[in-house]
């Protein structure tokens, strides 16, 4: 019966899934860390300091956008 | 006139289990972002209710009728179905009482598979395609999601660790609605699809619809409003099990179990081999508690949690069966699903009134 069962397809989707869960939490969590360093440093009057971490969330926060915007379409391209 | 009334009782009873899956499910997408407070209880499932009915409208794979090769679909019949259906809403409403959440996908299976099995035999199912599609995924959907979280709650951590955790907090709140919107919208693309392959199958073996035809636009905006009423109900036993009953979770640990069910149920649909949302997110929930301690994950409800998947099945599947064996008692006609219907419909409604009746109303809850 396990002959039916595609070893190739498990680890397929062990590693895929491993390598999108993972990459969604680091780029989410460096958009919360930029967002936060970005709001102290312009509390403390760092501009330059600001402007380079909340770069740092935007870019962060282009990728997690990207992750998501892959997700909706895999759901859309089923058919 | 007896096709056509089995036809219509096979439809009101796709719609009902439609309704129990929406509501049996409204927890994976919003019990992480009501237990840490990124959306307020109400505005949770109203924004999960309304994704599920937009999500039904975006995909029409209906190919992906039920139990497919699982059960021999040449031998299903609309009695069949029905059976497998009332299996199906049986085990929801059992493991929504016991706040258990468990796969709606498996009990439809399991209903049907029990059905087939009783009008059939043992030609009727295919033991490879339950292995391969129920049994491998149920055990893999679970363990690969309680890795995955914990790596990924371990990264967050070791990213914003040194923040104000006011910030860090607010931040993964957003981020939860996202996730949550996202799984919403997953979920409705895939469960509401389930609904509207069984009601175009039952079109189809009573010859109203031809075969490889896209179902009717009456049933793509039943099935899509059912499993959005289902999910707006709420069933809050399950969502507080999943929210706070195995962890107390933070907002990062939150974000990363249900960002991480996401990108595992939406992989695994992109290589080809779909999991169940259920055991998915229950599996991260667990992850993103034990990875921050190992005594933080209540494992007597994990266990409990185990204990209904493994059951899921056999349990659907035997109430399938009994009820096919109680329909054929009145013949092949109408008058066997009609007896059940009625026979359910008065236990639901006695329910319903003894409730109503001690002060408390059939809703998810009480």
């Amino acid at each position: 019966m396990l002959a039916a069962v595609k070893a190739g397809d498990i680890f397929e989707v062990v590693w895929v899934s491993l390598a999108a869960g993972v990459f969604v939490s680091v780029a989410f969590s460096f958009v919360v860390l930029g967002m936060a360093r970005s709001a102290e440093a312009a509390r403390g009057g760092r501009g330059s300091v600001a402007i380079a971490y909340a770069g740092l969330a935007l870019l962060a926060f282009a990728a997690f956008a990207w992750a998501v915007g892959f997700g909706v379409h895999s759901m859309l391209s089923k058919d | 006139m007896g096709t056509e009334l089995v036809l219509w009782i096979v439809v009101a009873t796709a719609l009902a289990f439609d309704f129990t899956n929406g509501f049996h499910d409204t927890a994976n997408a919003v019990a992480t972002s009501i237990s840490t407070r990124a959306m307020a209880p109400r505005v949770a499932v109203a924004l999960a209710a309304v994704l599920n009915f937009v999500g039904a409208f975006l995909s029409l794979e209906v190919a992906a009728t039920i139990a497919s090769g699982i059960v021999d679909a040449n031998l299903v019949s609309l009695p069949i179905v029905f059976a497998g259906l009332i299996g199906a809403i049986a085990w929801n409403l059992a493991t929504w009482y016991f706040g258990l959440p468990s796969s709606s996908s498996h009990a439809l299976i399991g209903g049907v598979v029990g059905a087939a099995f009783a009008a059939e035999g043992s030609k009727a199912v295919f033991g490879d395609g339950l292995m391969e599609k129920v049994m491998i995924p149920a055990l893999v959907a679970p363990v690969l999601a309680l890795i995955t979280a914990g790596t990924g709650i371990l990264l967050c951590y070791r990213i914003v660790g040194r923040q104000h955790p006011g910030a860090v907090s607010r931040g993964f709140r957003l981020g939860q609605i996202v996730s949550g919107s996202l799984f919403s919208l997953s979920h409705g693309t895939n469960d509401a699809q389930k609904t509207m392959g069984i009601i175009a199958l039952a079109l189809i073996a009573s010859g109203h619809l031809d075969t490889g035809a896209d179902p009717p636009t009456w049933v793509v905006v039943s099935a899509a409003t059912a499993i959005a009423l289902g999910t707006y109900v709420g069933g809050w036993r399950i969502i507080r099990t999943m929210g706070s009953r195995i962890i107390k979770m933070d907002p990062a640990q939150g974000f990363a179990a249900q960002s991480v069910g996401a990108a595992v149920i939406l992989s695994a649909s992109h290589v080809g081999f779909p999991l169940s949302t259920t055991h998915v997110i229950s599996g991260a929930v667990m992850g993103a508690g034990a990875a921050k301690r190992i005594s933080a994950v209540r494992w007597g409800v994990a266990g409990n949690i185990v204990v209904a998947w493994v059951l899921t099945l056999p349990a659907a599947a035997v109430v399938g069966a009994v009820t096919y064996a109680v329909t054929r008692l009145f013949g092949d006609g109408a008058a066997g699903p009609v007896v059940v219907s009625a026979v359910l419909l008065a236990a639901l409604g006695w329910v319903f009134g003894r409730r109503v009746a001690g002060g408390r109303t059939l809703t998810a809850e009480g």
